[in-house]
């Protein structure tokens, strides 16, 4: 054996790991080399030095400062909280993954079979005398209240659904009003005083009329279904009502005192109604877009004139 | 070396041992109860903070990481699986700790430990002889002094299992399993360590 290699088992000799046979190399080895022995007491001496050395004591702050540092073992509220919501996450998040999409499925029923969110026939939505159409698409209430506005927007219009949603808002339904009040004066200015006031409370009553008594479903759409026209005066309603028909090319069919029947050309629905609100007359349901025309090009609607 | 046996048989004392006490130290602190916290502390806290001291060389630097370890170790505690001693497990934690530190510090510590901690830290008192003259205790200081220089001098991978063996007196199997090594690397490793120690002290053990 080498002194390379008794150096290399210096350490485990010391230590009392090697077996008989190398160990006694090892001694055999140390006994006749000098520099080997002398290897092995400096090694010695160095473990005896590592070992000679005294613990140090422990300041007494430090037992004090790492208890106060060690929150107590519950945690944090927030931990708590995720604890409680989340763990054992095996048990916990299936739970709420079936509770959410209960949640969902019930929304989604509750959507579909809700009055307000399901599909409507198309209706018109305004009793302002002056307007003709409802843009679908009126951004904001503040469009809505601008009646020169809305009546180029109606020119563009075609969608209907908006509108039957704006017709159930009492919030627009208040603004609708509220711009027909304020057009009044302006759409009355060239009648006489008494018609006028007669527009004024005609128009009020169709206002309240679309408040509180629209029916959900009401449209024109259906033929002859009765559009109701609120007057105190039927025969000069249905003086006026004809010559205005009447000018349009169109026919007036007087069933009973309070009841007629209009045919009025396709084209001229819009006219009808823009000179039916320039003389001061609302229908109720406000019939803003034409209803289903005949294959001839004909509008018919049934009017009934109402105390 | 009496001491060296006695410091060797209580520590195994404690870290060996079947039915482990810690474990059941453990389990209490786990439910709650900040007392057996205060006993796992007491039971453990000077030979963590002796490691660290051996490690860094400077009092407050090993007060500082000792604390950081044992609020680490308090944190990890529902981690702790009891498949081994709950002392491994902790001189595992406070080896990386220390590692981590060094690294994060450079050479900081363990360049101010050389001169800023003399014998007067009281670190190595075992080697003064009482019955010793003042010129041979303060010869006896000296050469404490510069045994902490020298082993500063080392890496801390090599001070590490000098310290683990030949100070605190851990086996091999403690010191493989707190270290993550295997059981030859460990041997192989003390051994590189202890010649180099050697060799760095051979001015002060010739005589």
């Amino acid at each position: 054996m080498g002194c390379q290699d008794v150096r290399n088992q210096l350490s485990a000799y010391l230590e009392g790991e090697l077996e008989v046979a190398p160990r006694r190399a090892v001694e055999d080895h140390v006994r006749q080399c000098v520099r080997c022995q002398g290897e092995l007491v400096l090694l010695q001496r160095t473990i005896a030095l590592l070992r000679g050395l005294d613990e140090v004591e422990v300041p007494p702050s430090l037992s004090t400062a790492i208890q106060a540092g060690v929150r107590p073992r519950r945690g944090r509220w927030w931990r708590e909280v995720a604890s409680w919501l989340f763990f054992p996450i095996h048990v916990k998040l299936p739970i709420q993954a079936v509770a959410l999409l209960l949640v969902s499925l019930g929304a989604v029923y509750l959507y579909r079979s809700a009055p307000e969110f399901s599909p409507q026939p198309p209706v018109t939505t305004e009793s302002a005398p002056r307007s003709e159409a409802v843009p679908s698409t009126a951004a904001g209430r503040a469009d809505r209240l601008d009646l020169a506005a809305r009546q180029e927007a109606a020119e563009k219009s075609s969608g209907q659904r908006e509108a039957q949603k704006e017709r159930k808002v009492p919030e627009q339904e208040d603004a609708a009003a509220r711009a027909l009040r304020k057009s009044a004066p302006e759409s009355a200015a060239s009648a006489k005083p008494a018609e006028e006031r007669e527009a004024l409370r005609e128009r009020d009553i169709g206002a309240r009329v679309l408040r509180k008594e629209a029916p959900a479903g009401a449209t024109i759409a259906a033929p002859l279904q009765d559009v109701m026209l609120e007057t105190s005066d039927p025969a000069r309603a249905i003086a006026r009502i004809t010559e205005i028909v009447s000018a349009l090319e169109g026919k007036v069919e007087v069933k009973e005192e309070r009841h007629l029947i209009l045919m009025i050309p396709a084209k001229a629905y819009s006219h009808f109604l823009t000179a039916l609100k320039d003389s001061g007359y609302a229908v109720s349901p406000p019939t803003e877009s034409p209803p289903a025309p005949s294959p001839e090009g004909t509008v018919t609607l049934s009017l009934r004139l109402t105390p | 070396m009496e001491l060296s046996n006695s410091v060797e048989m209580t520590t195994r004392a404690v870290i060996s041992g079947g039915g482990d006490p810690d474990h059941d130290l453990v389990d209490r602190v786990l439910g709650g109860d900040r007392q057996a916290f205060a006993s796992l502390l007491a039971r453990h806290q000077k030979r963590i903070f002796n490691f660290m001291y051996r490690m860094v060389g400077e009092r407050g630097a090993a007060e500082d990481l000792t604390q950081e370890v044992f609020l680490k170790v308090y944190e990890a505690l529902p981690g702790f699986r009891k498949a081994a001693a709950f002392s491994t497990w902790l001189y595992r934690i406070a080896h990386n700790h220390c590692l981590n530190a060094l690294k994060g510090r450079g050479r900081e510590i363990a360049v101010s430990a050389l001169t800023k901690e003399p014998a007067n830290g009281n670190p190595v008192t075992a080697l003064v002889d009482p019955s010793a003259s003042p010129e041979e205790r303060l010869e006896q200081r000296e050469l404490q002094a510069v045994v902490q220089e020298k082993l500063a001098e080392l890496t801390p991978e090599h001070r590490a299992v000098l310290v683990l063996r030949d100070i605190q007196g851990l086996s091999y199997d403690e010191i493989a399993a707190a270290l993550e090594l295997e059981d030859g690397t460990v041997r192989s490793r003390l051994h590189r360590a202890r010649m180099e120690l050697k060799e760095r002290l051979r001015g002060y053990l010739e005589l």
